[in-house]
């Protein structure tokens, strides 16, 4: 190891940070109808957000849409495992053609590290991947892996959040300002969360007081208690790119076989 | 004219009035002329590559480049925390896309069973020696940062590269990068920083300018004032024709404002050669009031005398040189377009308030106490009288040397090399050139061209075909790194197989770009192919040289790229290079039709009051001076470059003063004279205006020698060189050639009664023949 890493100080970064990316977008399934009721300060209110239900389990189908400032885009789908157990989660491509059958897959243990993998088929092996930052782009897409992570997990400690008003229709307008040393690459980003949702259904991201990406979630579907979100868009301002997730076929809290998250299972 | 010499004068008051209120309305707009001094002001409409670059910034996200290049043992900690600090703030800047250096750069390596993808040093924290160490192994052997890209090869100099929104506002990057350095690079053991790319080049040019513009201006108006003192010896006479002019100037700049105009580097000439040509017409005017003043004429009658009759000369003059300057509206350029209507415009201007304002003005004056008479003998007098006898007598020998002298100034223009390269501007010891210098000799190259390749990139096929044009088009001499999805997909091939190759499948090539994105943003995963692999995009930088050069250099990279992509790819220009050559192809073609054009217009302008064998005698002599001036460009390896071009047609236009000559003989002519006898008088009569008329605007074009820009300093040094000339021929070739080639007077019918009338009313009221002519 010529740069100083060793396996260990490898292991959590890109599968930690899948986990929980992953881990939120299927928490945003989770979100039940919220109680008629209001709160008075912002951390109440991200509280409130993060302590919503979450499913055990879930399995979905996800479909990822990258669209470029100049128009041309791209279109993913795939296959998603998740469990909070560890937690782990996989991910099978399976459109386009050229990327069936590839595969990603994370897996954190109760010591908080975690380790990942990935399959190519043209490839013909797994391999096991290390590196990156939170910052980091969500497979190319206007997502990053540090703002999937804060989409639903409400509060927050590294953030310090102040309620800047209520919209029409009880929607609360709250501001998230990094404390100190957090490392977040933003310096406030703002919720709006309707009561009866308890869900940032649009989220403003700022560096330097310019607004720099915009997420909206659009559609959501109830579904065996949970709220689901359907459909995110995240929209890079400056670039004029977008990313839309559209999640359906949701399995909840159904049972997923330890093998399902393997090497094994990965590259079949 | 007499009547308009009659209205202007009986209602003086009005007539000021009137010019005060439009003058004071085309002021308020001269502070929204703005200034737009880059590169991009100067492309052609029809430019196809212009087309293909804003595809390219649009597509790809490419922004300008602008490269600092930092000097120093980069292979340290404190080095790495130096550069990665400067990125980091860099990548904040407003109108920054994207910043890239040794710090930030991917990357991408199977480590002891481990797929790594992270960037090559920690965002945060202190930098190990052992971290340097593994960037620095990882550099000097990465497929994608080989040639220096990042880090000189010896290790003795880093790059920070920036993208910056072509949109945005480059001063501020530039400016901020500035700070940036001098706030990070501050180590002892560090050295210095320089700064290239076209943000640098659109800054130095904007600073220029703005320093050059009222600088220009003041040495004309000053160089100006003291010509026309000494050829009035009077205040009066220096500051009326300032006056005048100046009403041209606010007229042509208040409308260029109030139009949402803007000044580029082209229209920096514009107001000396307004100040130079707008001055010369009060000149002739208040010459020959001067010299009906000292004839004994009224104040008045010498008013309405000199707008008659001199009056109708400075009218044809004023608006021969506007159509000669309005042909560059025919350009492909909106800035050579901007230059002649701006310079038309206040040429036309300086033309009405010297017919109608300065008359109203003399009028409420009181007429000097003590006049000299411009044609009274003296040193000048006695010299033009010598050079008639002269002509007189050698006009056969003058024109075979002329002749002579024009078959060397061929030869002069053979040699003429075109060269419009936006660098060129600046000096060579001038900081950015040297900026220049230096970074090509650390990293090969600097200047840009972009392929852009259409066709199907998911073909396996298709990326070895850009793969192959890379690595032979980087043998090219001149040519610096290349990079595209093929190199990415090389290094990506590389790790996962540790082979040297490219996946062979339209599937493996999928799965391998899959690795890609795997962190990377949209911009980052489509900054050389669109998501759809429609479109890719080749970056190659070039040693910086002429347009000649970077012209052939292009030609062989087109080569090179027919004969790889057939059947395959499509694939079409972009970048600061090609750009160029279409700058320079638009002028070479401005060049042609302004010049062919201004001659059909001053002809056909000239002989509308004289006739058109005195109109083609005096621009023969008016061509044989641009040949001189183009064939001097090639003696002294001055290339034909921005100003240069429109040299030829600025210079029919501006000499067309020498038309003052002819004029003078074909009414000597007229009046009866022999052909030898009307010369003699002409010359003496004319030649002190024609004189300091080619004084006038020598000194005023003179003033642009001040210039920072070399092919404005070429410009002036070459249009005070071709009013000079102009004059000198003028009283030399000219009257030679009047002798030889126009013996009989010949004109338009209708206005040969004019003329006719205008000449006895002369012959009337001068009494002005010299005994002896």
């Amino acid at each position: 190891m010529s740069d100083g890493h060793t396996p260990a100080s490898r292991r959590p970064a890109r599968a930690r940070r899948l986990t929980l990316a992953l881990g939120t977008l299927l928490l945003l399934s989770s979100l039940s109808s919220a109680l008629a009721q209001r709160y008075s300060t912002g951390q109440e209110v991200m509280d409130a957000v993060a302590d919503q239900n979450a499913p055990s389990t879930t399995i979905a189908t996800l479909s990822m849409t990258i669209t470029a400032a100049s128009g041309h885009s791209l279109t993913r789908e795939m296959q998603i495992w998740s469990t909070t157990e560890g937690p782990r989660q996989l991910i099978k491509f399976t459109a386009p053609a050229d990327v069936r059958g590839s595969g990603f897959m994370s897996i954190s243990t109760a010591g908080g590290t975690s380790e990942s993998w990935i399959y190519l088929p043209a490839l013909g092996r797994v391999r096991r991947v290390a590196g990156g930052q939170e910052q980091d782009a969500f497979f190319g897409s206007d997502f990053s892996y540090e703002e999937i992570s804060g989409l639903s997990s409400g509060s927050d400690d590294d953030f310090e959040y102040e309620l800047l008003r209520i919209d029409d229709g009880l929607v609360y307008v709250v501001a998230g300002t990094p404390a100190a040393g957090s490392t977040s690459s933003y310096d406030r980003i703002v919720y709006f969360v309707p009561e009866e949702l308890l869900l940032p259904t649009r989220i403003e991201f700022y560096v330097g007081g310019v607004l720099r990406k915009l997420m909206t979630i659009s559609d959501t579907v109830l579904q065996d208690g949970f709220l689901l979100p359907t459909t995110i868009r995240m929209e890079t301002v400056a670039a004029g790119s977008s990313t839309t997730l559209v999640q359906t076929g949701f399995q909840l809290d159904v049972e997923i076989q330890d093998e399902v998250f393997s090497e094994r299972f990965l590259s079949r | 004219m007499l009547r308009l010499a009659t209205l202007t004068t009986s209602r003086p008051r009005l007539f000021i009035a009137v010019f005060a209120v439009l003058t004071a309305l085309a002021a308020v707009g001269i502070p929204r002329v703005g200034i737009n001094a880059t590169v991009a002001a100067m492309y052609p409409d029809e430019s196809a590559h212009s087309a293909t670059q804003t595809l390219v910034e649009e597509t790809f996200g490419a922004g300008q480049l602008l490269i600092v290049m930092l000097e120093g043992d980069v292979y340290t900690p404190a080095a790495m925390e130096a550069l990665r600090g400067l990125t980091s703030e860099l990548s904040k800047v407003t109108g920054v896309k994207r910043v890239t250096s040794a710090t930030n750069a991917q990357r991408m390596e199977d480590d002891d069973g481990f797929l790594l993808i992270t960037d090559l040093l920690p965002a945060s924290g202190s930098i190990t020696p052992e971290q340097v160490s593994a960037a620095r192994a990882y550099l000097e052997t990465a497929r994608m940062y080989q040639g220096g890209v990042l880090v000189a090869e010896d290790g003795g100099s880093a790059n920070v590269v920036v993208e910056v929104d072509p949109n945005g506002d480059s001063d501020r990057v530039v400016a901020a990068a500035r700070r940036a350095v001098a706030a990070h690079w501050t180590e002892p053991s560090l050295g210095s920083a320089y700064f290239v790319g076209s943000p640098v080049v659109n800054t130095a040019m904007r600073g220029t300018l703005e320093r050059e513009m009222p600088l220009l201006g003041t040495i004309a108006a000053l160089l100006l004032l003291v010509m026309l003192y000494l050829n009035f010896r009077s205040l009066r006479g220096a500051l009326l024709p300032v006056l005048t002019v100046s009403v041209g100037m606010v007229w042509a700049f208040g409308v260029l404002g109030w139009l949402g105009g803007s000044f580029t580097t082209m229209t920096s000439i514009a107001p000396v050669a307004i100040l130079a040509v707008g001055s010369s017409f009060s000149l002739h005017l208040l010459g020959r009031y001067s010299v009906e003043l000292a004839h004994g004429a009224q104040k008045m009658a010498a008013i309405r005398t000199a707008v008659t009759e001199t009056g109708l000369g400075v009218l044809i003059s004023g608006m021969a040189i506007s159509a000669a300057m309005l042909t560059f509206t025919l350009s492909g350029m909106p800035a050579v377009r901007a230059l002649g209507m701006l310079v038309a415009g206040g040429v036309l201007a300086s033309l009405l308030a010297s017919l109608l304002l300065l008359p109203a003005v003399l009028s409420l004056l009181k007429p000097p106490k003590r006049v000299s008479d411009p044609e009274a003998p003296g040193a000048i007098g006695g010299l033009l009288k010598r050079l008639g006898v002269l002509v007189d007598r050698r006009r056969n020998l003058i024109l075979i040397v002329s002749l002579v002298l024009a078959v060397f100034a061929v030869v002069g223009v053979l040699r003429i090399e075109a060269n419009t390269a936006v660098l060129d501007y600046f000096r060579a010891d001038s900081p950015i050139r040297q900026d220049y210098e230096r970074v090509e000799r650390a990293f090969g190259g600097s200047s840009q061209v972009q392929l852009v390749v259409t066709g199907d990139l998911g073909d396996p096929e298709a990326i070895r075909a850009m793969a192959r044009f890379q690595e032979r088009a980087a043998e090219l001499p001149g040519a610096g790194p290349t990079s595209s999805i093929a190199t990415v997909i090389a290094a990506i091939h590389e790790t996962l197989t540790g082979e040297d190759g490219l996946p062979a499948t339209r599937e493996a090539l999928a799965q391998e770009l899959l690795i890609y994105q795997l962190s990377g943003d949209v911009q980052h995963v489509s900054q050389f192919m669109t998501l759809d692999s429609s479109m890719g995009l080749i970056e190659m930088s070039i040693k910086t040289g002429s347009t000649r050069e970077q012209r052939a250099m292009v030609e062989r990279i087109d080569a090179l790229a027919s004969s790889e992509f057939t059947g395959l790819l499509e694939h079409s220009f972009a970048g600061a290079t090609p750009l160029q050559i279409d700058i320079e192809d638009s002028l070479m073609h401005d060049f042609l039709i302004s010049l062919s054009l201004a001659v059909v217009l001053v002809i056909i302008i000239d002989s509308l009051v004289r006739s058109l064998a005195a109109a083609l005698v005096t621009i023969v002599v008016l061509l044989l001076t641009i040949l001189f001036q183009y064939g001097l460009l090639g003696f002294l390896g001055v290339p034909l470059d921005l100003a240069t071009m429109l040299l030829g047609a600025l210079a029919i236009g501006v000499g067309d003063y020498a038309i003052h000559l002819t004029v003078r003989y074909m009414e000597q002519r007229r009046a009866g004279d022999p052909p030898e006898t009307a010369m003699g008088r002409a010359i003496l009569t004319s030649g002190r205006s024609i004189l300091f008329t080619a004084l006038t605007l020598g000194a005023g074009f003179g003033a642009l020698i001040a210039s920072e820009f070399v092919p404005i300093r070429t410009l002036g040094s070459l249009m005070a060189f071709t009013v000079l000339s102009v004059g000198l021929i003028s009283l030399t070739v000219l009257p030679a050639a009047c002798l030889v080639f126009l013996r009989q007077p010949r004109g338009s019918i209708n206005l040969a009664t004019n003329l006719a009338t205008n000449v006895a009313t002369n012959a009337a009221t001068a009494k002005e023949a010299p005994p002896n002519v």
